[in-house]
């Protein structure tokens, strides 16, 4: 399955609608993980956690065809040098809507998968993109410690790609991701268990 | 463009091989001069062009004096995979290679990239001037994915010199202003920040502006230059005549020209064309067939005409994901069948509409389908590659976040379109507006059947 087709499964199984890009990065992220397809959807670390410029240029391909509405909003935020953070928020068109249903038909086996990933983290999906984000270096760099790590282990990696997670944080992220069981927590607060 | 070049003794006797030579007759922008009349430069003046910018890189960014001598070496011999009109031959060359992908190891090359690293192993005054190790440096690096990260991306990158040089070099031979940059501030902006492993090639955060102008400069230029309308036909009409001088006309000497197998007798033969030989021997002096026919409308700028323009809203959504994929040159014979046979299917039905509606008869392998697709000016500034970085505290910022006017364009914004070109003849811009009206419907219709059914076949 290419990330186009991916991208578009995906947004079918979010009900054809995300808001936020990095939300939206971030599910795809999570959703590739989930159905074992994460290793062709060309996921790097960037400033935001774990991003993909297929998973973008696919965006930008079911734009070009129509299939896909974006319209971008003034979040009502503003970074460091005033200008406004805009949000982009993506809704699969009528024809994108159609056309993905097809292609969900013709790969049977694969689309079970999804819904069925998509079920699992349907807890993950409430949260706004900063915590997912967060979520998702957790998740990496978990990959990067071979699956287990404490909290503070995590807290020191992190600036090796570019970011910067308290220990709140990735309390919190370990949290979520134990509630869709992506990780299992020892009992020691300052302790993340191992991916699942 | 860049002055004097001055070159090292084993760079004058790299430059003097007949190798980099023969890049004196394919021409920078195949055919471009039909529409640009002075873009007449050749993959030669952009190969030392190249090695300049490569070396002032270098130098800039620090590297040590061997590293400089591999980067403009690595950047001499960049662009002697180019056949006869430069990227027209790529698709021929990846339409009829007769290699099995799965030796070539995981990564699926290009290619022209294949035939570079056969070239710089496979010629004799090539090794003589360079050596055999030196040779295999020199053919990693240009080969993306290995070698030392700063020297490749000096060679293959977002920033590289081949972009650098023929944004400047194309604009100035064409006569436009489109590519030009602040080449000058932006190299003083160059740093290499070391990371875990290795030095990885960024910008100060002064040099982004300059680095805005260069993406900028980039997307102009390939709107307007690169995916010209003209060019896009000559560049058509050049594809479809070693098509069909292959496939049609039945003659050798284009089937051996492309049919890459990754042996030396192929480098020898391959290393013998230019776009004068090329011309000459099936266009003027060939043999009479179809392949002949088109290169001859050539010479005598008799070009096929655009008859159709559209973009995928324009069809039903049931076929748009397939428009661009027909015209893609795919070496598994199943998929190239099926994808000839439905190109095939438009241009005849094309060539009868058109046929019908003008009463002039129309050859239907002189109807072109045609696809492709420009990219939005933010992804323009990564290309293929990984983003350009600002070198900044604490962490490297994409340059796409941290330019205040990248941020404020609309990302994302990729564009495709679908083009028939055909030989038709209009009196003037009313009655090609007029014609082209009248096709344009049923055109769209043509190409919706010929691409649905088997969609809706998979659906059903």
């Amino acid at each position: 399955m290419t990330p186009y087709d991916f991208v578009q499964l995906t947004l079918l199984a979010l009900d054809g609608e995300v808001k936020g890009k990095t939300k939206l990065q971030k599910i795809v992220y999570f959703l590739g993980l989930m159905t074992g397809h994460e290793g062709k959807l060309g996921y790097r670390p960037h400033y935001y956690g774990p991003y993909s410029a297929e998973v973008d240029g696919a965006i930008g391909r079911l734009k070009a065809l129509g299939f896909l509405d974006q319209t971008i909003s003034g979040g009502g935020a503003y970074d460091a040098q005033g200008f406004e953070v805009a949000r982009h928020d993506y809704r699969l068109s009528e024809a994108g809507r159609r056309v993905a249903k097809a292609k969900a038909a013709q790969v049977g086996e694969n689309w079970r998968q999804f819904q069925d990933a998509r079920e699992r983290l349907a807890k993950l999906l409430d949260l706004d993109y900063m915590r997912l984000s967060i979520a998702a270096k957790m998740w990496f760099m978990l990959g990067e410690r071979r699956g287990s790590a404490s909290t503070a282990d995590l807290e020191a990696l992190a600036p090796r790609f570019g970011w910067s997670v308290s220990g709140e944080q990735l309390r919190e992220a370990a949290a979520h991701l134990a509630e869709v069981r992506l990780v299992t927590s020892a009992p020691d607060a300052s302790s993340l268990p191992s991916a699942e | 463009v860049h002055g004097f070049i001055t070159l090292g003794e084993k760079e004058q006797r790299l430059v003097a091989s007949p190798l980099l030579q023969r890049l004196r007759g394919i021409r920078q922008l195949a055919l471009a001069s039909l529409v640009y009349p002075g873009a007449l430069h050749t993959r030669f003046d952009h190969t030392l062009g190249v090695m300049h910018v490569a070396g002032k890189m270098a130098e800039t960014l620090g590297l040590g004096a061997e590293d400089v001598v591999t980067v403009r070496e690595a950047a001499l011999l960049h662009d002697i995979g180019h056949g006869p009109f430069s990227h027209v031959s790529e698709y021929a060359l990846e339409r009829y290679a007769v290699v099995d992908d799965a030796s070539a190891g995981q990564r699926v090359e290009k290619i022209h990239e294949r035939v570079t690293e056969l070239l710089i192993r496979n010629d004799p005054c090539i090794q003589r001037v360079l050596g055999e190790e030196t040779c295999d440096d020199v053919a990693r690096v240009l080969a993306t994915g290995r070698g030392e990260r700063i020297v490749r991306q000096i060679v293959s990158g977002p920033l590289d010199a081949d972009k650098q040089d023929y944004l400047l070099r194309d604009s100035y031979f064409c006569g436009v202003q489109y590519g030009i940059f602040d080449h000058h501030q932006l190299h003083r902006s160059l740093v290499s920040v070391p990371d875990e492993h290795d030095h990885v090639l960024m910008i100060r955060a002064d040099g982004v502006h300059a680095v805005e102008q260069y993406v900028l400069a980039k997307y102009y230029l390939t709107t307007n230059v690169y995916r010209h309308k003209v060019r896009l036909i000559t560049d058509q009409m050049i594809i479809r005549a070693i098509v069909l001088g292959i496939e049609r006309d039945q003659i050798a000497e284009p089937r051996n020209l492309y049919a890459f197998d990754g042996s030396p007798e192929f480098a020898a033969r391959y290393a013998e064309w230019d776009d004068a030989r090329f011309l000459q021997s099936f266009g003027l002096s060939g043999t009479n067939g179809k392949c002949k026919e088109m290169l001859q409308r050539l010479v005598r700028r008799d070009l096929l005409k655009r008859v159709f323009s559209g973009k995928p809203v324009d069809f039903k959504e049931q076929v748009r994901e397939r428009l661009l994929e027909l015209v893609k040159p795919d070496r598994e014979p199943g998929v190239k069948k099926s994808r000839d046979e439905t190109r095939e299917r438009i241009e005849t039905q094309v060539a009868d509409l058109i046929q019908r509606r003008t009463g002039n008869s129309i050859d239907q392998d002189f109807v072109i389908y045609h696809a492709f697709s420009v990219k939005s000016v933010k992804e323009m500034s990564r290309n293929d590659e990984a983003s350009i970085l600002v070198s900044k505290r604490p962490k490297p910022i994409p340059f796409e976040e941290e330019s205040a006017l990248f941020q404020s364009i609309s990302e994302g914004f990729d564009e495709e379109f679908v083009e028939v070109y055909a030989p038709i003849f209009w009196e003037n811009h009313a009655d090609r507006e007029k014609q082209c009206r009248q096709f344009r419907v049923p055109i769209i219709e043509i190409i919706e059947g010929a691409i649905a059914p088997r969609q809706e076949g998979a659906q059903s």
